[in-house]
């Protein structure tokens, strides 16, 4: 009976924390992988992305794998250990300019190499839905990848 | 029998335990503002007096008699307020009182760049003040405080014959150079601002001054000592300098760190012989997230317009105006729909303003139209829509007319009723800059353009069509980039 009781302690306070390490594990992931140059770009879309396109020959495809490939590139030579991941609470001020209803702000990550923002995300049921923003000067919206 | 019960003993009140506890986790913050009093979770209820001293009391006042956090002494400090000299006023996030604060153990601080002497820097201690600030999101209805210490530089005290007073968080005479200091109500060091002619120049986070993990040493690296004092008092009035009622300043902390660039390494001792009765700052143990943009003096980026009737209230449509519709291009003279790189493009931007002299108060606002949340354009899914503050955006091509009566009412009207959703396609901020530029007679070209999955108006094609115009008598083409205007004149948010 003890045991019961004990499970269900792990079980809740486990479960309290279970999002975000969750998210920071996603998005570790995800940036090693895109860092990785032997993981294929099919693979990193299918793995983490929430894209529901799967034509490989549609034009929203091709734009995916582009946008993955310029993120692979620009993560070459950059010590991606190194990263830290911000949630959205804790950006900068001067960097909360993403264009997003209050009740997403638990989805928005930001990962830095040291001052500098690498890649805004959002993220949602264990996928990246996004990690492409759309600037308008002061402004950033995310281009969300499924429906 | 006995084993149900001591398994209803055993699964169910632990459960029920981890239940209250993650509820009270949950609501920790919100409960603690709660006070039971409707106006406290209100966010149109605007922070106001009777609100700060039901704040104080229940809040603060239980607990005014927390040791100082920077005083080396383990004698109580006690706070009292001046209500009577409040200030009220918001920003864009927050509605705020800011109200004068007493001790009967004083504290002040200056920063030893200005090598005064020890009757200079009397001044200075006495020339500065605490006051308490309680606000309000407006968002969230959220209320929390910070102590800010106003700390002077020895000259501008000087010209101001010893007497800051008339500063506030928000309203900083051009010419004040010095310090704002952050705190928490247990005197807890947070930030500090440095000022230079009233505007922020620099921020320090006591934390970061404070963590070793961050040290790094630098050839171009500047130091800076903060001193801090205190000084017993029976009754001061801490914004002016009649300190007849209170004794010696004392110095109880003072360290220095070294200011790098971009970086700020931890303190060192100033004093290594250890008699200069010294210590280092303490660490800001609060934990605390610094709030949106309660550093007031920041620039603001883009804010939402959360009630457009209010934003455009002070105009006066029985007389003519001014207006400006702006046109940010992705690149600037070209016709590109965007620009930069496929994971970051910059797409430009539309925005209006309008600008009408109201006897000798000239009234401006500047607005765009954005979405409200993040879109595909793959799938054309659209979005709310809401308008933002575009004042001080760069645009690349203006126009420029000046409007009589009748149009500059079709046009309040028009930015008043803008509720339609936001469509990358279809209805983006071009179309909005377009439709608002129709009410005033003005017909501009529009020419579709594409980007991956879609297309339509945008900035790109809208500006090269103006620059293909010419100015006549009515309207004003300027082709040459530059910053949009601010909002002026005190009305509407």
């Amino acid at each position: 009976m003890i045991k019961y009781s004990l499970l269900v302690f792990i079980f809740f306070f486990a479960s309290l924390g279970a999002k975000a390490y969750d998210d920071t594990g996603l998005i570790n992931a995800f940036i090693k992988s895109v860092s990785d140059p032997k993981v294929k770009t099919d693979d990193i879309i299918s793995n983490y992305l929430c894209l529901t396109e799967k034509n490989h020959d549609s034009e929203y495809y091709k734009l995916v794998v582009s946008q993955v490939e310029l993120l692979r590139k620009d993560l070459a030579n950059l010590q991606v250990e190194k990263f830290k991941i911000l949630k959205y609470s804790e950006f900068p001020e001067a960097e909360k300019v993403i264009l997003i209803d209050s009740t997403e702000y638990e989805y928005v990550y930001a990962v830095k190499n040291g001052k500098k923002t690498v890649v805004n995300l959002y993220v949602k049921n264990n996928k990246i839905s996004s990690f492409v923003t759309m600037n308008k000067g002061k402004l950033k919206i995310f281009f969300i990848l499924c429906k | 029998m006995k084993n149900r019960l001591r398994f209803i003993l055993l699964f169910f009140i632990p459960l029920g335990i981890s239940i209250l506890f993650y509820a009270c986790r949950k609501d920790t913050a919100i409960d603690f503002f709660q006070f039971g009093e409707e106006q406290f979770t209100n966010p149109d209820v605007p922070m106001d007096s009777n609100l700060a001293k039901i704040y104080y009391k229940k809040a603060l006042k239980p607990t005014q008699n927390l040791v100082t956090a920077n005083a080396k002494s383990a004698k109580a400090n006690k706070k009292l307020l001046k209500f009577k000299d409040l200030y009220q006023s918001e920003t864009y996030e927050f509605t705020f009182v800011e109200i004068p604060l007493y001790y009967n153990q004083r504290p002040s601080s200056f920063f030893n760049r200005e090598n005064l002497s020890a009757e200079d820097a009397q001044k200075v201690l006495d020339g500065s003040f605490d006051r308490l600030i309680i606000y309000k999101d407006k968002n969230t209805g959220k209320v929390d405080q910070r102590i800010i210490r106003f700390i002077p530089s020895f000259e501008y005290l000087q010209k101001n014959n010893n007497d800051i007073s008339n500063n506030h968080l928000n309203k900083l005479d051009r010419n004040f150079n010095g310090y704002l200091k952050y705190m928490s109500w247990d005197g807890t060091d947070l930030y500090l601002l440095k000022i230079v002619n009233g505007r922020s120049v620099q921020k320090f986070d006591y934390k970061t001054i404070n963590s070793a993990k961050s040290a790094r040493t630098s050839e171009t690296c500047e130091t800076i000592c903060s001193w801090d004092y205190v000084q017993n008092c029976w009754y001061s009035d801490p914004e002016h300098t009649q300190n007849e009622h209170c004794g010696e300043w004392t110095l109880v902390a003072t360290s220095c760190w070294s200011e790098c660039t971009g970086t700020v390494t931890p303190p060192v001792n100033p004093c290594p012989s250890g008699n200069c009765g010294g210590s280092t700052p303490p660490v800001d143990q609060t934990g605390n997230t610094w709030p949106n943009n309660i550093l007031l003096l920041e620039p603001h980026v883009s804010s939402v317009v959360k009630d457009m009737v209010k934003y455009l209230e002070c105009f006066n449509a029985t007389l003519p105006a001014t207006i400006n519709i702006y046109v940010d291009q992705p690149e600037a003279n070209t016709s590109k729909t965007w620009s930069g790189t496929i994971n970051d493009p910059d797409v430009g931007h539309t925005f209006v303003s309008i600008e009408q002299t109201i006897g000798s108060q000239v009234i401006t606002r500047v607005f765009g139209f954005y979405p409200n949340k993040s879109i595909n354009p793959f799938y054309g899914q659209t979005a709310g829509s809401e308008i933002h503050n575009d004042g001080g955006h760069l645009y690349d091509v203006k126009v420029t007319v000046v409007v009589p009566p009748a149009k500059l009412a079709a046009a309040l009207t028009f930015s008043k009723n803008y509720s339609q959703g936001y469509d990358l396609d279809n209805y983006n901020c071009t179309d909005f800059g377009l439709g608002f530029a129709n009410t005033i007679g003005v017909h501009l070209p529009d020419v579709d353009g594409t980007w991956p999955g879609g297309g339509g108006s945008n900035p790109g094609n809208l500006g090269q069509s103006i620059r293909g115009l010419e100015s006549s008598t009515n309207m004003t083409i300027k082709k040459t980039s530059g910053t949009a205007v601010g909002n002026t004149g005190n009305c509407g948010n």
